[in-house]
């Protein structure tokens, strides 16, 4: 079996298969105590594993380059992983730092990389947007947005 | 009944219920509008504020959001070929050629009627079937309920995915996915990994917006950044629509609805029809609906080139499915559809919770849930009729501004439920996956819907094996249990053959 020869779903089914073998034979009994109570995930383990055997088993059959596949200039991709990050960073930064400053950030910097490039549209939407949040959410609903341990 | 049928309306006819379906309907309308938004997107944003308001509003609220935004999908396919949903590609066929020939007014206005009337008309559907099926629904116990849930959960497996062995495979994810926490009968603790947020399992809202919503962001921001001019494409919305002069081209004349409600009709039988079936979704029914029309018009040769007809028949079919998909969810608690999972989704967050014995414990409450459809079909045609032309310019908003916006909005919903920042985490973790998946072509709606019922199919399972002392013969030993094995089995064979039929 030549992994780079095979078809994108041969590929999932295998991860998909190896991913659930470990958890019905190595996650389960560390993290189930009971018979009984293991009954269910090694259920849905079973049924996972049974589904992705009979995917890799159909996608035998169908040539590589018969299923499409997307492709993305670098540009694009290292912009996208760049956004994604950044979001990422925003939701770790809202324990430190609270709800406004974070997501300021992450508008700013978001719109930033998706193209826009006047510094009105920058500043004015994100500040506007916070705004009619903190007066809606905070002041007429009442409902305290995530405070920050430092801020 | 009939004091029922009073309680249930008495329920409903306040103040706060009465704004909280206004509210919904024009928030749905508005983000159905929006190409790239849907009645999804706005129920998802808006699921964790229904948790602070009484079950009534909240309901209120969803089934406005749900109707609003199903109508809304239709204005921007209407208007520049870009459904706002899924359904409105149907609408689209001859919807945008009207736009063409310069009569969009009367397109939207024919797919405002027609939706409106298929949509009340369903909702008697509803309310005339949902007593005598959970008359029916009492009689089953826990091997036939895991039974049923299974062949519900295979039903939408094929039909919500392109691949059914990759439906099988997210029911398979969604099952395990809500094992994680409390043991649902002994209350010792599963795939914690010693974490105490862990513990309490994870939370519906957080995967909802991750799956549903941040996905569909992120997938629409990778879109902006491949389009090299964006700026062309939001000018050429604006170019798209003809404007004529003569006012009878944005209105619908008598005579031209009347020839339509045959169109209307076919399309309330089929979608009602179809929406009772768990799995089977609006754009199935509409597409149905649609064919159905045109086999049977004198004229087959205008559909596709500006056929009010089309644009009824389309709408109809889509939004005759919204009252019946309500049947399995009120007596089964099984949802017959993603919106109808999130609405799920709102009962038990309100502690109330949806299956056989919710005719008999809140009998009221379906009586008020079907005041509340009509009060917004009623609101879905006045705020369309009204703000139909404004609503439009929504289209224009610039995708590179609209989704960072979106993703603070899916934040705020998380927080909001149970103010927790680990749910933030889970957002995102459920974001990316979602995105993932989309891309692997293995579908979020299976997932989310098996991980609701996940816990109830587990109570079930569990239950019947108590009662057969550890026997699994159980479930094929109850006729109606061994009935729904058959049809799942049958389903599946039927489904396979179809598809071998199809390829040769």
């Amino acid at each position: 079996m030549n992994w780079c020869k095979m078809n994108r779903d041969q590929k999932i089914g295998i991860v998909i298969l190896v991913f659930w073998i470990v958890i019905l034979f190595f996650v389960i009994p560390t993290q189930v105590a009971g018979r009984r109570e293991s009954i269910f995930p090694r259920f849905t383990s079973i049924w996972i594993l049974i589904s992705s055997f009979i995917l890799i088993v159909q996608s035998w059959r169908v040539v590589p380059n018969k299923i499409s596949s997307e492709v993305l200039d670098k540009k694009t991709i290292i912009r996208f992983i760049s956004i994604v990050f950044i979001f990422l960073i925003c939701i770790l930064l809202i324990d430190f730092l609270g709800f406004f400053i974070p997501t300021f950030l992450f508008l700013v910097i978001t719109m930033l990389v998706l193209g826009i490039r006047d510094w009105r549209v920058l500043i004015l939407v994100p500040l506007v947007l916070l705004l009619s949040i903190h007066f809606l959410i905070e002041k007429l609903l009442v409902f305290p947005l995530p405070k920050g341990r430092i801020f | 009944m009939l004091e029922n049928i009073v309680n249930g309306m008495s329920m409903v006819l306040h103040l706060d219920n009465i704004l909280a379906s206004m509210f919904g309907v024009t928030v749905g309308i508005t983000m159905g509008a929006i190409p790239g938004l849907s009645d999804i997107t706005a129920i998802c944003l808006l699921l964790p504020f229904t948790f602070y308001l009484k079950p009534i509003a909240a309901i209120a609220m969803l089934m406005g959001l749900s109707k609003g935004g199903n109508f809304g999908g239709s204005i921007p396919a209407i208007l520049f070929n870009v459904p706002g949903t899924a359904q409105a590609v149907v609408t689209s066929y001859d919807g945008y050629p009207l736009t063409k020939q310069g009569k969009s007014g009367k397109a939207l206005k024919m797919a405002l009627y027609s939706s409106t009337m298929a949509d009340t008309l369903s909702d008697f559907v509803l309310f005339f079937l949902a007593a005598p099926v959970a008359t029916v629904a009492l009689m089953i116990g826990p091997p036939e309920y895991a039974m049923i849930v299974i062949f519900s959960l295979v039903v939408i497996a094929i039909a919500g995915s392109e691949n059914f062995v990759k439906g099988m495979i997210a029911i398979g994810m969604g099952l395990f996915l809500a094992v994680i926490g409390l043991d649902p009968v002994i209350g010792t603790r599963r795939f914690t990994f010693g974490s105490i947020e862990l513990s309490a399992g994870l939370a519906v809202v957080p995967i909802v917006l991750g799956l549903f919503v941040v996905s569909e962001a992120f997938r629409q921001m990778e879109l902006i950044l491949k389009e090299k001019s964006s700026k062309n494409l939001n000018n050429r919305y604006q170019n798209q629509v003809k404007k004529t002069g003569n006012l009878s081209d944005h209105k619908v004349s008598l005579a031209e609805f009347k020839h339509c409600l045959p169109a209307i009709f076919g399309g309330v039988g089929i979608g009602s029809a179809l929406g009772a079936i768990p799995g089977i979704g609006t754009t199935v029914a509409a597409y149905l609906s649609y064919m159905h029309t045109k086999r049977a018009s004198k004229h087959p040769e205008l559909f596709g080139k500006g056929a009010l007809e089309g644009v009824a028949a389309a709408e109809a079919g889509n939004n005759a499915v919204v009252g019946p998909n309500l049947i399995p969810l009120i007596t089964l608690g099984i949802p017959g559809n993603l919106a109808a999972a999130l609405i799920l989704g709102a009962f038990m967050m309100q502690g109330l919770v949806p299956g056989p014995l919710f005719m008999q414990q809140y009998a009221p409450m379906l009586y008020a849930l079907f005041t509340v459809l009509i009060i917004s079909n009623i609101f879905t045609f006045t705020v369309g009729s009204l703000f139909v032309k404004y609503i439009r310019r929504l289209t224009y908003i610039p995708k590179r501004i609209l989704y960072p916006i979106v993703i603070i909005f899916a934040i705020i919903g998380t927080y909001i439920f149970r103010s927790n920042l680990f749910d933030l985490v889970v957002m995102f973790i459920f974001g990316v996956l979602g995105y993932i998946f989309v891309k692997i072509k293995i579908p979020n709606t299976p997932l989310l819907v098996a991980f609701i019922l996940g816990e109830i199919l587990e109570k079930k399972m569990r239950q019947s094996l108590i009662i057969s002392g550890g026997s699994s013969i159980i479930f094929f030993t109850k006729p109606i249990s061994l009935a729904f094995f058959l049809l799942t089995i049958f389903m599946v064979l039927f489904f396979i053959r179809g598809r071998k039929k199809n390829k040769i």
